[in-house]
Formats: structure tokens, sequence, C-alpha cells
């Protein structure tokens, strides 16, 4: 076993965050409230910016000691408790057992850089964006906790751990999508994320007791080999039984239903639009950037599972495939910025599973790196938008702004380049690697190729349609009314419509009206990011595939290749992309004073334009069958079986005893001493009615 | 040593008696402000009262947590502290006061007293016949601890039994508006199931001639011998007997009828103290008496439990959904919660059981919380209405807080102790032949309908904009609740993240009775390779 010289150090990537979050949770406040609001919000901003960078600082000693490590395997085994050299047991109970370990590999690193890279930028982002917020501490104790968690889930060593980090992200994702928690549709968003979450952690919990009974361990891998992963490698559990495809498809569907729920894929990926309730850092970070590509990371990891399973790897590529096609149809007619941006995020991380779905893990991972780069250059892109516009999240009510916020216009087209996939930007590289694997697919592989071709056309045009009714087109708004209704500042309190964001942002000049720049701790983010989404991809180039090559030694080798040639791949990529950028061109081009490219009446009589606008009714079937239906046979649950049928038979033989003793009450005086001996003598026959009807189920 | 196990049940009585000769404070005047305590004139015997009945509970918290030195965790077999002698002899029948305890026991005694202090500490704040509701707390608080170190089984059916009369009338007379229904048919209800327990233990003794829980169990006593000479027929109606007892106790769906009503009518210690440790005077009974005493019937009535188990565990949690009752909401979590204990209890795996113990403790913790906090804002409101809530997170942000961390807890967030012991008992009961795999799916959806009811009830209460005026100046949480809040806060995240300091305390007695039910150690016992599928469950599990 080699070893890794900074293993030593590994606590410390989770540990500084975790310092902030017990920091802040205890002190934030108070230091807000002693020190002054500019002071103080700047210390506690300040400070949890430069413990997440710390934690980036720290990841990059580990990578470089990574990179340099001999060996096929570059794994190391660390704890993840800071200053511990052996890591300690959190569960184990009858071999039931669970450690506080971090496993150090590529897959592991990477998350690392890219949660605590572009986390530390995000959150240097939301000093600026939330300066003005009252519940400024509250805001970065989450966030700590957030990339806490975020790094438990990428760094464990066993399963168990890593579902820590999943539930826990999933709590922070809930604390801050309701952080303006006065406004009870981002609370209920909150909950509808974290309700939806959970029943894909059910998936995610039953894979891991199935884990655990086929294999009788939680651990990834041990250096001696006895983990689950190698066991699955190795095709033998550690008792001997062969590890069949059978048991992988069970497992593995296990896996992908928790997947689903983190990664927002169909049917579960009804919670991620509405989480764009919480602010849009938040939205950067968690909804795009990190949290919910933990999906394709667990199954990244899991992939010497997965790989065994023809149907399981099926099922993921067509899940993701067809997410990411119906995902990309709704942001088609979405209004509301972070809605497309939302929609678009869901639609690649459909791009992603697709890549999984193929067994191109690699690609997959590829990916999820330059779409945290993109898509969070986008999300702070379009808060900087919303930000100039005094809370103005709604499309219709924009334009013209490529001149007015020149920055933020400027970064956001990068961003916008890179998604759409033109050559040579970041976008481009990774998607066209996972559709060049999609090609692969054994069965349907051209098929699913042209779906995927598609979607890449609508992804150009949404993102278009986005440039153009945000950029391009002529002004639609009154820029002398902007900021006259006094919100910034501290106004948060007075209500605003659902989804409107940026209750919190000022700058310098809080009252000022008109369009305005965003502050530079705003704007220093943007560009570094804008930065990445141009270069980021040349990581990964076909030619010379570090990306590929580094990740290899955490994934598990599978028959996938790609379908068509590189060449052939970049054209018709290309060609998908040109497309959709030149309709939204000539649409948009002509109708620059509206931007709107259906009337009113259009749209409403349009059934191709109705059905995406209303995401496809799926929303309201849910509502419908859950919350009303559920919450229907809820109260009839409660209303007609607990209180008339099951409490009603008890106080009902107690009153039928009541009547016998009717007779003796005219003997006797004390009528509470009857109620009591008729409702004893009740309760006895109802038990012994049960009892016998009991012991006749049991059959003996 | 063996005088320390004795103190621990018997202080409080003795604190009780003392209690006794204290003036009797007068009633304060219930103050109907908008939670502004009103700064009632100091009351020197009320103060009295108070701080020695805090004393002593101390003193007995101490003295349990003083077990722990001279448990041996290393002892193969058996119980420890034990004290055996003739407690009377009346014609042929021969009571003996036999205690000692297991690993198991010390846990609950410890939850016991633990919880204790903190009701009575939370109980400051009563104004009605202090002194005799401090009198009861601390019976009710003996009565308990012998419950869980009973050995013989009519020692065992007194605590168990005497523990009914001093809840009953906290209930009766310190309750809300229902109070005496509610009281009576807790009385009524569980003390029907005793009564057959009762039958069943009269018949052991006639039967055999011993009321030793220890011997009962023990292959190669005379007791043991005697009572499984008698017919199957006749062992399953015993068998029954304690399990109606007990499952009435616990309770399990369909006989939880009278939780809601003595929840929602008790007052705030009340609650705290039956959730938190009444209940498991049903689970530990099977633990201790059922499941060793009547192995084969256990076992082939597993099937019954387990499915009552897991109805319990999502009819209580979709019933909670739609209490418009805080404390129903909480009491019917509790259903759904000792679904989960039973389960673990039913799986007949080691995990399930350990895991069955921990989650009795841990409800303990979580929902002895919930109420606490539920009574806190009770004493501001004077409503358990969620209506009359609403927004309060902006007036009481310290309060939400905790309620925040007393929801985690509850709905199993990894890292808090909820977590350990739910996903443990479903990790049993999957890799049981019990249960196994599609049983455990639908237990496991109670996982997001805790999420569900939990939730809701906090975006209810605490998100949105205030809804009621008189909320808006609701007084944030002072320093004595905060003192009963933080001690559970802590027990939250240290069985979440350090369960070992427990568990070992559980594997001894849990690897007895799991040989008791003829099932070896899980841990040494090869795998069988010709059972490998996922689906059907582990070789590992159930024999």
């Amino acid at each position: 076993m080699h070893e890794l010289p900074s293993a030593n150090l590994v606590g410390l990537i989770t540990g500084l965050p975790l310092l902030g979050f017990l920091f802040h949770a205890f002190f934030g406040k108070l230091i807000i409230t002693r020190m002054g609001n500019a002071v103080g919000k700047r210390v506690v901003g300040g400070l949890a910016t430069a413990l997440v960078f710390a934690s980036f600082g720290v990841s990059l000693i580990i990578f470089s000691g990574l990179l340099s490590m001999e060996g096929e395997h570059k794994r190391a085994f660390a704890s993840l408790i800071p200053f511990l050299s052996k890591p300690v047991a959190w569960i184990d109970i009858a071999g039931f057992k669970a450690n506080f370990g971090a496993l150090v590999d590529p897959l592991s690193i990477l998350m690392c850089l890219i949660v605590t890279g572009i986390g530390g930028l995000i959150h240097l982002y939301a000093t600026g964006y939330m300066a003005a917020d009252k519940d400024y501490a509250r805001f970065f104790t989450y966030m700590n906790l957030f990339i806490f968690f975020m790094l438990v889930l990428v760094l464990a060593d066993n399963i168990l751990l890593m579902f820590v980090g999943w539930e826990g992200v999933g709590l922070c994702s809930y604390l801050l999508i309701s952080f303006w928690y006065e406004d009870t549709e981002n609370s209920k968003a909150g909950n509808k994320a974290f309700i939806v979450n959970r029943v894909g952690d059910v998936g995610y919990a039953l894979g891991i007791m199935a884990i655990f009974a086929f294999f009788g361990t939680l651990t990834f891998y041990t250096a001696d080999g006895k983990g689950f992963l190698d066991a699955a490698i190795a095709g033998k559990a550690a008792n001997g039984a062969d590890f069949t495809a059978e048991i992988a498809l069970v497992i593995g569907l296990l896996l992908f239903v928790g997947a689903c729920g983190k990664s927002a894929q169909f049917p579960l990926h009804v919670w991620l639009p509405d989480a764009m309730a919480g602010p849009t850092p938040v939205s950067a970070l968690i909804h795009a950037a990190t949290m919910v590509t933990a999906g394709v990371v667990m199954l990244t990891r899991m992939s010497p599972i997965i790989v065994k399973s023809e149907t399981v790897l099926l099922v993921v590529a067509v899940v993701g495939l067809f997410t990411a096609i119906f995902a990309a149809t709704i942001a088609l007619t979405q209004n509301d910025i972070k809605k497309v941006l939302a929609y678009s995020t869901v639609s690649q991380l459909g791009y992603m599973f697709l890549g999984c779905g193929a067994g191109a893990f690699g690609a997959g991972m590829f990916h999820v790196t330059t779409h945290a780069f993109f898509k969070a250059l986008l999300f702070l892109g379009a808060g900087s938008v919303i930000h100039a516009l005094h809370h103005e999240q709604d499309m219709r009510r924009m334009g013209g702004l490529s001149k007015k916020i020149k920055v933020t216009y400027l970064t956001m087209l990068a961003g916008w380049v890179a998604i759409c996939g033109i050559p040579p930007f970041a976008g481009f590289w990774s998607k066209d690697e996972i559709l060049g694997y999609a090609a692969g697919i054994h069965s349907f592989g051209m098929l699913i190729y042209a779906v995927g071709l598609i979607t890449a056309a609508l992804t150009a045009f949404y993102m278009s349609r986005l440039m153009w009714k945000t950029f391009w087109s002529d002004q639609r708004f009154d820029e002398a009314a902007l900021g006259a209704h006094g919100h910034g500042g501290d106004s948060h309190d007075a209500l605003h419509d659902h989804g409107n964001d940026a209750h919190s942002v000022h700058d310098a000049q809080p009252h000022s009206s008109g369009v305005k720049e965003s502050p530079p701790s705003m704007l220093v983010p943007l560009v570094i990011l804008a930065a990445l989404s141009v270069v980021g991809g040349f990581i990964g180039t076909p030619f010379n595939n570090f990306f590929e090559h580094f990740l290899e030694p955490s994934i598990a080798r599978s028959e996938a290749h790609h379908g068509v040639s590189f060449l052939t791949g970049a054209a018709l990529g290309t060609i998908a992309a040109a497309i959709g950028i030149a309709l939204a061109y000539t649409l948009y081009a002509k109708r620059r004073a509206t931007g709107e490219l259906l009337t009113e009446a259009q749209k409403a009589g349009n059934l191709l334009y109705q059905a995406p606008a209303n995401l496809w009714y799926v929303d309201r079937f849910f509502y419908d069958l859950f919350v009303i239906r559920g919450g229907n046979i809820a109260v009839a649950l409660w209303r007609v079986v607990d209180q008339n049928i099951i409490d009603g038979l008890v106080n009902a033989v107690a009153g039928i005893t009541g009547l016998f003793s009717e007779l003796f009450r005219r003997l006797q005086t004390g009528y509470i001493r009857a109620y009591a001996l008729s409702m004893l003598t009740g309760v006895v026959l109802v038990v012994i009615a049960l009892l016998w009807s009991a012991m006749r189920t049991m059959g003996k | 040593m063996n005088y320390l196990l004795n103190a621990v049940i018997f202080l409080p009585l003795a604190g009780a008696l003392l209690l006794l000769f204290f003036p009797r404070p007068e009633d304060a005047p219930e103050s109907h402000g908008h939670g502004e305590e009103t700064p009632a004139p100091p009351d020197a015997a009320a103060q009295a009262v108070r701080w020695f009945t805090l004393a002593v509970s101390l003193v007995t918290f101490v003295a349990s947590a003083w077990l722990l030195t001279g448990f041996d965790i290393a002892q193969k077999e058996g119980y420890q502290f034990v004290t055996d002698r003739i407690w009377f002899v009346m014609g042929d029948l021969r009571v003996r006061y036999h205690i000692g305890i297991d690993g198991i026991s010390l846990l609950l005694i410890l939850l016991t007293t633990f919880l204790s202090v903190l009701s009575v500490l939370f109980s400051f704040s009563i104004k009605k016949r202090l002194r005799e509701y401090m009198v009861f707390l601390l019976v009710l608080q003996t009565a308990m601890t012998g419950v869980f170190c009973a050995l013989d089984l009519v020692l065992f059916y007194v605590f168990f039994e005497a523990v009914l009369i001093p809840m009953y009338f906290l209930i009766g007379i310190w309750g809300h508006e229902r109070r005496i229904y509610a009281a009576v048919k807790f009385f009524l209800y569980t003390f029907v199931g005793s009564v057959l327990m009762l039958l069943g233990i009269v018949f052991i003794y006639l039967n055999t001639g011993s009321l030793s829980i220890v011997d009962l169990v023990k292959p190669g006593t005379d007791a043991y011998m005697k009572l499984n000479l008698l017919d199957a027929q006749t062992l399953m109606w015993l068998y029954a007997a304690f399990a109606l007892a007990f499952m009435i106790k616990v309770p399990m769906f369909p006989f939880h009828t009278w939780l809601p009503d003595a929840h929602v009518e008790a007052p705030t210690a009340g609650s705290v103290i039956l959730a938190g440790v009444l209940l498991k005077m049903g689970t530990y009974g099977f633990i201790r008496i059922c499941l060793p005493i009547f192995p084969i019937q256990a076992q082939n009535s597993a099937m019954l439990f387990i499915l009552l188990a897991i109805i319990g565990i999502i009819y209580g949690a979709i019933v909670a959904a739609v209490q418009p009752d805080m404390k129903k909401l909480v009491a019917y979590s509790s259903v759904s919660h000792l679904g989960f204990v039973m389960l673990g209890v039913f799986s007949f795996t080691k995990l399930g059981m350990v895991g069955a113990v921990l989650q009795s403790i841990n409800h303990g913790v979580s929902t002895g919380m919930l109420f606490f906090m539920v009574g806190m804002m009770y004493e501001r409101r004077h409503t358990r209405e969620i209506a009359a809530y609403g927004g309060i997170k902006r007036v009481v942000p310290v309060m939400a807080a905790f309620f925040l961390i007393a929801l985690l807890s509850s709905i199993a967030l990894p890292l808090t102790n909820g977590f350990v012991g739910e996903f443990t008992i479903l990790q049993g009961s999957y890799i049981s032949q019990n249960s196994g795999p599609l049983l455990t799916f639908v237990a496991a959806l109670g996982m997001v309908l805790s999420a569900v009811y939990m939730l809701w009830l906090f975006q209810r209460v605490f998100t949105g904009p205030v809804k009621h005026e008189e909320n808006r100046h609701l007084r944030d949480m002072n320093w004595r609740e905060k003192v009963v809040l933080v001690p559970l806060v802590i027990m939250i995240f240290w069985f979440g993240c350090y369960v070992s300091t427990w568990t070992r305390y559980l594997n001894q007695p849990v690897d007895e009775l799991m040989g008791r039910l003829g099932i070896e150690n899980q841990e040494q016992r090869p795998r069988d390779p010709n059972a490998p599928s996922p689906l059907r469950g582990s070789p590992t599990g159930a024999g």
C-alpha cells in the first residue's frame, strides 16, 4: 500500500467548515449585534468564506499528494475527524460497523475541489448579495454546515457515512430554501424539497440494507481489500457467495431511486424548481453546482455494482435521457429567469445520468465538473441581474441589459456559450463526451444519441431565449420606477410574491434607483467562473484526457465505448447547438420590442405550449394524489377508523355493559363506580375478542 | 454495591415521604397573560418543595449514573447488583424481593432518572397543589425504576401496577379539560391488560411453584422444566396474557387509543414521563418476560406482531399528520415510533433488538423534548392548537432552534439519536426472516411520513408571517427552560454521533436473549452462501 503523506490533513477539509458552522451558530449573531452591522457582517461573512477557501487549500494539498502517489490505486484511508490518525467507530453493532473514516481517492478529491472551490466563490458572492439581510449570520451558519455535509458525503469511506452527508445536505437545502421563512411559500418549497428527497432516501436506505445483507460490510474499500466494492469487483462476497447480476439489479435500482431524489430525475424532479425560493447563492451552490450532482457522484462511487447489471445501466440511461429532454421542453416556456435555469439544471443532470447509464461514469463526472462552472456562473449572473433590477425575476420585464450591466452581461455570455456546447468552451467537451458514449449503448444507441442531440438543440434554444429576453431585446421596464418601492435594505419583512428573490440585496447606494451593477464581491466570482467556463473543458479533451485518466482508479471498468467518432460527434453537436441558436436568433431578432414569440391568445390555444408551461401536469398530479387525496385519507383514518371504529368499539363495549349495569345502578349508589365498572368490563370484552381473533390468525 | 440499586429505586420514595412533612405552599393564581410569567411573590414554602424535590431527583440520578462505574460489561451472563430475599410468605406463596439489572435495564433506569430530573425542573412552574404534585412525581419514579429492576413476577407486577396510581392522579388532578375521562380511560385500559397478566402470573405460579424471572428462563431449573411441561395451547394463552398487557402499554395498534387522550390531558411532565418511560415498560416487558419465557410462542406469533408494528408505524404517522392539536400529533407520532421499536424486537435479530432498546431510549429523549416544548408553548399561550400559532420563529428564535433539533431527532436525521435507532431496526428487520426486505420497505415509508407530519407542524407553528397579534410578544426561553432542554440536546447528539458508549452495555443481554430464542451470536456465525439473494434476507438473519 502506498502512503499518502498528507493523509492526516484530510480531517481538516471537513473540520474547517464544521468549525465555521459551530462558531457562527453560537456567536454569529452576537458578533453582528456587538460589532455593529457593517463590521460584524464583514467578520462573519469573511470568516465563513475564509474557512471554505482554507478547506479548498487543504484539498489542493491532498490533490497534489494524490497526483504524485505511486501505484495504480491512488487510494488512501484517513480519519474524518481532525488530528486523529485512526478513524473512530460511529456505530458498531453485531458487525454493522461504520467509522468516521475518509476515503481519499480521485473521485472524492475532485469533488472536494469543486465543493470548496466553487463553494468558496459563492460564499464570497453571498457576502455581497446578502449584505443587507437581517439574518446574515444564520445564512452563513447554514452555508458552512452545507459545505461540511457535502464534504462528508464525498469523503465518506462507507456508505452509511455517505448517507449522513446525503441527508445532511438535504437538511441544509431545506433550511436554505425556506431561509426567508416569513413567506409561507418559501417554507412550503423547503418542505417539498425535503419530503421528495426523503422518498429517494428510502430507496437509498434500502440499498444500504441490501448491501449489508449481501456483503456483510458497509465500507467501500479497505486497505486489505475487504470492502464491499472490492468484493463487487472481485465478484464474490466475503462469505463466498457470487455477486450476480440479479443482486446488482436489486441494489442498483434501490440506489438509483436515491440518486433520482437528490439529483432531481423524473419523476422526483418536482422539488428542484420550487427550491429556487431560496436566495440565489443557494440556488447556485446547492441546487446547481454541488448537492444536486450528489446522485451522479454516488452512482460513480457505486459503479462496480452498477456496471454488473445491464438493466440498471439501461434504466439509468433512459431515465436520464427522458429527464433531459423533458426538462428542456419545460425550460422553453418559463418566464422566471431562475426557473429556466432550474429546469436547465434538471435537464443537464439528465445528461450526467445518461453518461453514467452508458457506463461512462468519467464522462458523467466530467459534465458534473464543467456544469458546476457554467451553471454556478449562470445562476450567480442571474442573481446579479435580479439585483440590478431590484428584485425582478420575470424575464418579461427585462431586456436591453447588455449595455447597462456590462460585467454581468459578458460573464453570462461565457456561461451561455459554455452550456450551448459551442466549441471549445467547457460544456462542449463534456456534453460531447457523454453523447459519444451514449451512441455506443447496445440497445437503441443511435436513437438515444438522436434524442440527446435534439435536447442539445433545445438547450441552445432556451438559453438563447433567456439571453434575448434579458440582454438583447428592447428594454421592457420603466427604469425610473425601479427601486422606488423602497425594497432593499432590511425590508423583507414585507411580503413579496412567491419566488421574489433578493429581498435583501442592496449595495453601497441602497436607495438609488435605476439599473445598477453589482459590487465587486459579486463580480469577482462571476469573472473567475466565466474564465473556468471558457477554458475549463480543456482538462478533458479527447486529445489529452487528463480528467478521465485521473478519475480512472475510482471507477469500475465498463464496456462503454464511443458510438460515433470524435469528429462526427463534434460536428453534429455543434450543428445542433447552432440550429438552436440560429432559430432563436431568427425568431427573437424580429420581436425585439416584445421579446415574446407568441401572443397570450396564441399561448392559450396552443396545447404544445400549454403542456410544458404547466410542467406536463406532473406537479399537479402529485399534489392531487398526495396532498389532497392523501390528506383526505388521513382525515378519514383519524375520524372514522381511529375515533369511530377503534375507540368507538372500546367505548361502545363499555357502553353496552353500562346498560346492563343500569340494573345494578338502581341498587347501588355512586355512578362513577358504575361507569368505571362498565368500562372495565367493556374493555375486557374487546380485548378478549381481539385476542381470540389474533390467536386464530396465528394458526396455533 | 448492591445497596446502590436499592437506593436508586427507593430514594425518590423516601423523598416523597419527607416531602409530606413540608409546609403546604399556597396555590399561585393561574396566569392568563400572553406568556409573560407574572412575577408571583416569592413563596418560601413552594421554593423549598421545588428545590428539595430537585435535589432528591438529582441525587437519584447521580446514584443511577454511579451504577455505571460498578457495572461489569465483561460479565458473561445474568444480572448485576442483585438483591434477593423473601419479601412475604402467604401460605405456599413465597414472594421474593428479587432485583437486579442487566445492560438493558441499566439504560432504561438511566433514562428514567434523567427524565425525572428534567421533569421536576420543568414542573417548577406548577401552581396548583405543588407539594402533592411533586410527591406523585417522586412516587412515580420509584415505581418506574422498580419495573426495570424486578426479577420476581409478583414484584414486577406490583411495580407495574404501582405506576398507574400516581400517573392516574397526575392526569386526573393536574390535567386539562377532559382530564377525568382521560385518567379513567388510561387507568382502566391498562389495568385490564395487567389483570390478565396477573392471571398469567398466578397460573405460572400454580404450575411451576416459581415466580423467578431468572429461573423460568434458565434450562435445567425446576421451574423451567415444569413450565415447559405445559401443553402448547396453555403456553400460548399464557404468552397471550402477558403479551396483551404489554401491547396495551406500548401501545401497539389497535390498542393505542388511550394514548392520545392521556397525553393530551396530562400535565407536561406527565406527558414526558408517560411517553418517555411508561411506554417503555411495555417494550421492556416483551424483552424481559414475553420473549425469554415463551420463546416458541413468541416466534410463532412474530408475524402478527410485525404486521401490527408496521401498521402502527404507517397508521400512527398518517393520523399524526392531520391532528390539529400539537400534543395529539406528538402522541400519534409515538404510536409510529413505538411501532419501530416493536419491529426491532420481533425481528429476532441482534441488530433489531439492540436498535429497539436504543430507540426506546431515543424516543424518550426526543419525544420527551417535544412534549417539554409543547408544554412551554402552552404555558405562554394556554393552547395547544396548531392554528393558534404561526410565524413565531421571528418572535422566539431560540425556541424555534431547539424545536428544530427535537424535530430532526424525531424524524431520524443522521447524527441524531433517532437515526441510529431507526436504521439499525430497519437493517435488523431487513435481514430478519420474520419480516424481510419487502415488509421493511413498507416500514421504511415511515421515514417519509415522519418528515411530512413534523415539517408541516414546524411550518404551521414557526414559519410564515406572525398570524396572531397576541403572539407578537411571546417570551423566548428563560434559563430554567434552557437547562431542561440542553441535556436532552446533548443526549440527542451523543447517541447520534458516538453510540458505542451505550451499545457496549447491550451486547451481553441481547446475546443472551438471542440465545434464549435459539439464535446464536450472529457475528461469529458463518454465512450460508446458498442463500445469497438480498431480496430474501441474509442468511445471517434469524435461524
